[in-house]
């Protein structure tokens, strides 16, 4: 049989699966009770002692996990059989079975993941931020930032200033066709621009990573790209920090009553408590991996896990603390952790289903409904920033031809980062008026990025190791 | 989980709930839920060391840790009863990983009846088998009703009401434990047909356990109203829908695990998933997993090929899935039992100890020599099965009642009780020395 019959062979094997795989889920969801009844009720044993029902949401939570894996799997395969990328067919089937299509179109019978199930998933979520922490920390080399250091200063020192100047600017210049800036005082409509600029900015180590491994990418442009990626997020946090600590002193702090100092103080110990914790789970991860044996992925399971309580804990944050104790352990351990990292395949792949098709059943198709255009405006112009910046630092940092011109596309994807510091903006300044539209605004351009980040990132990732084997045939 | 005021990759996109959300794990349960985790990584560890297997050279230890006894004791210690470390009701909290591994147990069980293996089972083993079951059933029935009749007024004494607690007890009763390795010194012809005749009659009960609990938990229905009823055609209904899920599932699952190109990463993918589509649907039905899983096992078991990669990491993971459960049945252990349940207790060890080695003597008769008859080998059949706590745990996650929750402990105790009783006669043959022979023996 021909590869291309072998294809449509596979494809449309994997149709019927996912067709019969949502029947079944349907015909489950219609006929059973699960978080449907029993809800508020308190129940009576046989001995007339009385108990509670399970929370709702959490009995569907076990099927939500397992349509997510094994859906979000075959959907994978079938974007990867028209050329686009695995973890957009993720998003797309989070999207298809989470509750945001049923709020915009009532009666969609896909919508068998409730809010309430995708809260429970949120643990499943925390293992997904420890692992990919970890992994993105390893994949940084101390040997290849010192050599790249002049190349990776650069992007981060044109691209920042580019990207958020560019965002901000057009947001300035467009303030009074845009309400909640219109409607706002000028410092605050200027703090505004200010904070979308600075999202702009962040990137999803999340799905560079996740895209690197389907693409099989190796070799300088990937490494810059994490590298850059990585440090680019540290920056973020820190300049966050900042700006938020400006925005009480121009607003004050209507969510909680705390002083510029203590608000000073504990985005200190977020960025140096969360390092310091890196740093000890660095250590005893490696004290232990020698003792786990033939357990590793439990240990996996157990360590990512960790990482996300321990931070949640003590209020660190468990992106740093992976990505810490990750550089860690790869960099000065290498011979004892590599057992560790290469046990980490087994389980990323699984991982990541469930983390982008939870992010697609999260993405807010209200808020893309209502606010598109304006979302749209700033991601065209974010693109923009981010080819311009990426392309003169590459010129500066005398870069080969293929990097420059394909390294852009690595640093489109956004996720989690923006999306976590937009709701802290929200969060802390919730009773102003711009607090609802502001995260809306964010939201949609965050989901128009994270569906076509991927693919284009894609291209350009074939593009640069097709480049690369034509040089090396 | 999720912290709003971090720089992680969080994906909270949707606006927010406008009330706090109902289903965030609190830090303190989050911890113990850590704590639990970790438990049982470093006892699955700890058990594959080889000091600790060296340690299982002495047959009363080799018993009592394949009775579960040590994660028993660590579940206990955790608990609410002792240091109050680990909350049985927040390791509830994580209910798709118990699903998750009540459907493992499930299609581990359902694995093993493959045709080939159903057809080597000799005549006389299904004969043993049938008459423990039904001597079982009938004595743990008629106990529970004797017994429920006094510890139950509030349930007016209606079928309804008592069948969960009839089934639950009477299904943990069936079978026995499958482990001989400690009791199998000086193998002879004869004893070694003994041990296999009785490592087959557990797997064989622990499949029958499996389909009385399944089906007829159906029958038991909660409506909206807080009433209980016992519901024969909505069970029918469940039971063939159960039955048609995990043919599907069956075979979507080898079609799948065709298509993984050897990957590891996709073949723990694909059972990750099937696992939690068998023990959430079921969930979604209100039923256990493990009739959907066991009947999805038995599919997969009798497919001719693409399945062992599955089998393995099946078996893989089985000792950390046991430890899971055992120490979630002594975190989940009730101290404060009526006397009611200690009497159903003393009967059901009574009955372990008297009833069931009679039962197989008698029906092996014609097949073991008398020298057979007397052989330590037959405390194995005195011991509970381990496939009851899994039962037990099950029904707790179908309803976290304070009943349900005794009944779990009635089973965890008569677990213990019979595992230590059933190791007794090692040391009455002073024989709890580890020796070359009994590893030539096994």
């Amino acid at each position: 049989m021909s590869p291309a019959r072998t294809r449509v062979g596979h494809a449309g094997g994997f149709l019927l699966l996912m067709v019969g795989l949502l029947l079944i889920a349907w015909v489950v969801d219609y006929q059973g009770t699960g978080d449907g009844g029993l809800v508020s009720l308190e129940l009576i044993d046989a001995i007339g002692r009385p108990f509670q029902p399970p929370p709702p949401g959490l009995i569907g939570s076990t099927t939500g996990i397992g349509l997510l894996l094994i859906g979000g799997w075959i959907m994978g395969h079938l974007f990867s059989i028209i050329r686009l990328p695995q973890i957009t067919g993720y998003l797309v089937f989070g999207i298809v079975l989470g509750p945001g299509l049923g709020m915009v179109a009532p009666g969609w019978p896909l919508s068998l993941i409730s809010m309430a199930e995708l809260q429970y998933l949120e643990l499943v979520e925390g293992l997904a931020i420890g692992l990919i922490a970890l992994i993105a920390g390893a994949e940084i080399k101390i040997g290849f930032i010192r050599k790249n250091s002049r190349a990776i200063t650069q992007i981060l020192g044109i691209g920042i200033p580019i990207i958020l100047g560019g965002v901000f600017g057009l947001l300035a210049l467009s303030r009074p066709l845009v309400p909640f800036l219109a409607e706002a005082p000028i410092e605050q409509a200027l703090f505004l621009c200010l904070v979308v600029g600075t999202l702009a900015v962040a990137n999803s180590p999340a799905t560079v990573i996740a895209m690197f491994n389907e693409t099989g990418a190796t070799g300088r442009l990937p490494s810059i790209s994490l590298s850059t990626t990585v440090c680019k997020d540290l920056i973020l946090v820190i300049l966050f920090t900042i700006l938020v600590s400006v925005g009480i002193g121009l607003m004050g702090d209507p969510a909680q009553d705390r002083s510029n100092g203590e608000l000073i103080g504990e985005m200190a110990w977020h960025l140096l408590g969360s390092m310091g914790m890196g740093v000890v789970v660095a250590m005893v991860m490696r004290l232990m991996i020698t003792r786990v044996g033939d357990h590793m992925v439990v240990f996996l399971l157990a360590a990512g896990f960790g990482i996300a309580i321990i931070s949640e804990t003590m209020h660190l944050a468990p992106l740093l603390v992976g990505l810490t104790a990750g550089f860690m352990m790869s960099n000065m351990w290498p011979d004892r952790t590599s057992s560790f990292f290469e046990s980490m395949e087994d389980v990323l792949l699984p991982v990541y289903c469930v983390f982008f098709a939870v992010t697609g059943a999260m993405i807010s198709l209200e808020a893309l409904m209502d606010l598109w255009p304006l979302a749209l405006l700033i991601v065209g112009v974010r693109l923009l920033m981010i080819w311009l910046s990426t392309d003169i630092a590459c010129r500066v940092a005398s870069m080969d031809r293929t990097t420059r011109g394909w390294l852009w596309t690595t640093y489109i994807p956004q996720a989690g980062v923006s999306l976590a510091l937009a709701l802290q903006i929200q969060h802390t300044f919730r009773d102003m008026p711009w607090s609802g539209q502001f995260a809306s605004v964010i939201l949609a351009s965050i989901a128009i990025t994270q569906l076509i980040g991927p693919p284009l990132m894609r291209i350009g990732l074939l593009k640069t190791r097709t480049t690369a084997s034509e040089k090396n045939a | 989980m999720r912290s709003t005021d971090t720089a992680q990759e969080s994906v909270p996109v949707v606006a927010e709930s406008p009330v706090a959300s109902p289903t965030e794990i609190q830090a303190r349960e989050a911890l113990d839920i850590f704590i639990a985790v970790l438990i049982i990584v470093a006892l699955a560890a700890i058990s594959t060391t080889k000091r600790f297997m060296r340690l299982q050279r002495n047959r009363v230890l080799a018993a009592l840790v394949a009775g579960g006894l040590p994660a028993f004791i660590v579940g206990v210690i955790l608990g609410k009863n002792v240091l109050g470390v680990v909350e049985g009701e927040t390791l509830l909290e994580v209910r798709p990983l118990v699903n998750i591994g009540l459907s493992w147990i499930g299609v581990i069980i359902g694995m093993q009846a493959s045709r080939q293996a159903v057809r080597l089972v000799p005549k006389v083993l299904w004969k043993w088998v049938c008459l423990d079951t039904c001597t079982s059933l009938l004595i743990s029935a008629s106990l529970v009703i004797i017994v429920g009749y006094w510890w139950f007024p509030a349930s007016g004494f209606s079928a309804a009401w008592l069948l969960l607690p009839i089934l639950v007890v009477s299904t943990s009763t069936i079978g026995w434990s499958p482990e001989t390795r400690s009791l199998s010194r000086n193998m002879t012809p004869g004893t070694s047909t003994l041990a296999s005749l009785i490592q087959g009659g557990s797997g064989l009960s622990s499949l029958i356990a499996i389909l009385f609990f399944g089906i007829l938990s159906h029958l038991h229905v909660r409506t909206a109203t807080e009433e209980v009823n016992v519901m024969p055609l909505a069970a029918i209904g469940d039971v063939a829908l159960v039955i048609v899920i995990a043919v599907l599932l069956g075979l979507g699952c080898r079609w799948l695990l065709d298509r993984t190109s050897g990957r590891h990463g996709e073949r723990v993918l694909v059972l990750l998933g099937i696992l939690a589509l068998l023990g959430g649907f079921s969930a979604d039905l209100g039923l256990s997993p493990l009739l959907t899983s066991m009947i999805f096992g038995i599919i997969i078991g009798n497919m001719a090929r693409g399945t062992k990669s599955l089998e393995l990491l099946l078996t893989g993971g089985e000792h950390a899935t046991a430890v899971f459960f055992y120490v979630l049945a002594g975190a989940l252990l009730e101290t404060n039992l009526p006397v009611q349940a200690w009497v159903v207790i003393l009967v059901l060890v009574l009955f372990r100890w008297i009833v069931k080695p009679l039962v197989g003597k008698w029906m092996l008769a014609g097949v073991i020599e008398d020298q057979e008859r007397g052989h330590r080998l037959w405390s194995a059949v005195t011991r509970q099965a381990p496939l009851a706590i899994v039962i037990g745990c099950s029904l707790v996650l179908m309803e976290s009642s304070h009943l349900n929750r005794s009944l779990l402990s009635i089973i965890v105790i008569v677990s213990i009780i019979s595992t230590v009783m059933g190791s007794a006669p090692l040391r009455v043959h002073g024989s709890a020395r580890s020796s070359a022979s009994m590893e030539a023996a096994t």
